[in-house]
């Protein structure tokens, strides 16, 4: 076995062997589940970590499944956006495990056992569809992060069932259409593996069928990224899930469509018929702003803290998808680190609203007054975590936005760049207002200080931290990691042309 | 005209179902009959994946020695086994949401729900 | 029928209309589909793979890695089913 295959074996297949592994022996042991969970997510991670240095300066990674290689057998192929991404994932995951075990006491008191092995697959899944290059390998592993995703949603309490059916048909409906554009593009092309594809496209003539197909996997990975107006589903799902599920789902799954779309457009498509790509860029960056201003303004007159944190998370989907649409170098990566940046910072903030339930068991934002007093070292984290959304330095979410911002003006687009700094200005507001409520307001009943216990603390600490870190130390992925990426050098070559 | 039916006779008929499971899933308000209208769409696109397979003459895709019969496309029926697979996957999720709704909210009609869950 | 489900409806059918009108034509011997990557199946499923049956061919040789992700599918469902519908006590009568 090579180092390349051994590295993204141990990226997707830990977590699953994790999986089984409880599903097996630790069905009535939650905390061996818990462990379990957190060794193969760490698994996960080391193997992310040297894919991440295997990808530096424009490096990739490959793998072809059974040793049949593509287009005959499907391959696996991770380059340095794909690099760190995974890498998110599995962090992501890692810190999310370790804080679940105190929260799923509070708040889903039976079948931890099988919360953990549910959400291990959910982080499997994403691995799967972060590094794979086969259309429809691609589709099995939406699906199976959608399944386990309805699953962690619909453990939860009262209405958590009903948004996890509007969630499951409306996600459904979102597999199947990218099932009928992959059918429309295979009866095009033979093909079913990207860069065959991309190879195919070439010599075809234009047609509306090619327009369709690529519509329909753009729609689909639409309705699965929450793009406005297809993100009904999303605020129900994300409030009344158990805060573990939040943080695990919020930071991840829509991020992972998200690069699945990425790859369609410009590793797919661009290629060969880059002319194709502009009535979808242009609508997808239309609706991405649209998704940025309703976002923020739906999260403005939220009175639930978590429900304010799934309409900021529209709102930052949309500034993905306006990154995505620009097309050149500095948006796209301005995108994928507003993917690493927001991961980061929405989950740590749903687990601090995990922590918040543990501890006082309401999440209206007046019941969050005198917070600091309560718990002083989680707020200053939930500070951190707010002011990375507002997009301050010397945080992540600050130079995410900065890439973002010099892509629209690179590609003429002042309309958007407008966008992004009103938006800016409104997460200020909504943000500050919630400080306002914590610092400043008096609380009803005055309760002494209880910080939360180390194994919830430990993980919101390290996500703030990580806020910051990524920040400061963004040379590393930016240029390193995403900006070498193949994709992106094509693409320059591309629009010379 | 004719080019348009008789070579693509297929590509109408799963459209079409397609539309009656989008109809389906819009229209109506009992929350089983959205899920069945989604199940209409998702084995619509099935079927439009394996009438893409048929060639003309062909036969079942199992090699026989001596024969020289030309044999249909086997790949799309292999992706549908997958499909189908992860088709009733869905549908054991959904189901079992559903039994969870009814337990808790005793309806499974959509402005019953909104009301009773607010 | 609501008017917006109407026109959803009907633009979705338009859509599908032209796909399907440039669509290849289906039944005919040299569609993409059977010329790119189908041939090599063909050509060589039995030395590969020792079985005539194509099919299963490609479904546990060639692409078994989306046959793994089937599999994982259905554990990912039942679980699912395990988790949400709990265990039923089991009293007298229903």
């Amino acid at each position: 076995m090579t180092a390349s295959s051994a590295i993204l074996l141990a990226i997707v297949l830990a977590p699953l062997l994790g999986a089984l592994l409880i599903v097996a022996v630790a069905l009535r042991a939650p905390r061996a589940a818990q462990s379990i969970s957190v060794i193969s997510c760490l698994v996960s991670l080391a193997g992310a970590l040297l894919a991440v240095e295997a990808c530096e300066n424009g490096g990739t990674l490959g793998y072809a499944y059974g040793g049949w290689i593509a287009p005959f057998g499907i391959a696996a192929r991770v380059d340095g956006i794909g690099a760190v991404l995974v890498a998110l994932i599995a962090g992501v995951a890692t810190l999310t495990l370790i804080f679940a075990e105190r929260s799923l006491q509070s708040e889903l008191p039976r079948d931890r056992s099988g919360f953990y092995a549910m959400a291990l697959l959910l982080v499997a899944a994403l691995q799967g569809m972060a590094t794979t290059a086969d259309l429809f390998n691609l589709y099995v592993f939406l699906e199976i992060s959608s399944l386990a995703a309805y699953a962690l949603i619909g453990v939860g309490g009262g209405p958590a069932s009903l948004a996890s059916f509007r969630y499951l048909i409306i996600g459904t409906v979102g597999a199947s259409f990218y099932l009928l554009g992959v059918a429309y593009i295979f009866a095009l092309t033979g093909s079913l593996n990207g860069p065959d594809i991309a190879l195919a496209l070439g010599g075809l003539p234009d047609s509306t069928a090619l327009l369709v197909g690529l519509a329909f996997l753009a729609v689909g990975l639409g309705l699965k990224m929450a793009v406005f107006p297809l993100h009904g589903w999303l605020p129900d799902a994300y409030s009344y899930a158990p805060s573990t599920a939040s943080a695990l789902i919020g930071g991840l799954m829509t991020k992972v469509s998200a690069l699945a779309l990425l790859r369609v457009l410009y590793v797919v498509f661009a290629p060969g018929k880059h002319e194709l790509l502009p009535p979808v860029t242009d609508l997808l960056g239309f609706l991405g702003a649209i998704g940025i201003v309703v976002g923020s303004l739906m999260a403005v007159a939220q009175r639930d803290f978590k429900r304010m944190l799934a309409y900021s998370s529209i709102a930052h989907l949309g500034f993905i998808a306006v990154g995505i649409s620009l097309g050149n170098a500095s948006g796209i990566s301005g995108a994928v680190f507003h993917m690493v940046a927001h991961g980061v910072a929405k989950a740590t903030l749903f687990l601090i609203a995990g922590g918040v339930v543990y501890r006082l068991g309401a999440l209206g934002v007046d019941g969050l007054a005198g917070l600091h007093r309560i718990m002083p070292i989680s707020t200053f984290a939930l500070v951190v975590a707010a002011l990375s959304m507002i997009g301050i330095p010397p945080t992540a979410g600050f130079f995410s936005k900065w890439y973002l911002m010099l892509g629209c003006l690179e590609a003429g687009r002042g309309d958007l760049f407008a966008v992004i700094v009103g938006s800016t200005v409104l997460s200020a507001w909504y943000f500050l207002r919630l400080f306002e409520t914590i610092f400043f307001t008096q609380p009803d009943d005055v309760r002494s200080r209880e910080e939360l216990p180390g194994s919830m603390l430990a993980p919101i600490a390290i996500g703030s931290a990580a806020t910051i870190l990524l920040g400061i130390a963004n040379q590393y992925p930016l240029e390193t990691l995403i900006a070498k990426a193949p994709v992106l050098s094509r693409l320059v070559e591309v629009a010379s042309r | 005209m004719i080019e348009l039916i008789a070579g693509r006779f297929e590509y109408w008929m799963t459209g079409a179902l397609i539309l009656v499971g989008l109809y389906g899933l819009l229209n109506k308000r009992n929350l089983v009959k959205q899920f069945i209208g989604l199940n209409i769409m998702q084995t619509a696109i099935i079927l439009l994946f394996i009438s893409m397979s048929m060639r003309e003459g062909g036969t079942v895709p199992i090699l026989v020695k001596g024969s020289q019969a030309p044999i249909m496309s086997p790949l799309p029926h292999v992706l549908m086994l997958t499909a189908i697979v992860v088709m009733v996957a869905t549908a054991g999720v959904a189901l079992a949401l559903l039994i969870r709704i009814y337990r808790r909210f005793g309806t499974l009609e959509e402005d019953e729900l909104l009301e009773r869950s607010n | 029928m609501t008017p917006r489900s109407a026109l959803v409806l009907a633009v979705f059918g338009a859509v599908l209309l032209a796909a399907s009108a440039t669509l290849p034509r289906l039944h005919s011997a040299d569609a993409p589909i059977r010329t790119r990557v189908q041939p090599y199946y063909i050509e060589h499923a039995v030395e590969d793979t020792a079985t005539p049956n194509v099919v299963s061919a490609i479904l546990a040789d060639y692409r078994s890695f989306d046959t793994f992700g089937e599999t994982t599918v259905v554990f990912a469902a039942g679980l699912a089913c395990f988790l949400l519908l709990g265990r039923r006590q089991r009293a007298g009568g229903s």
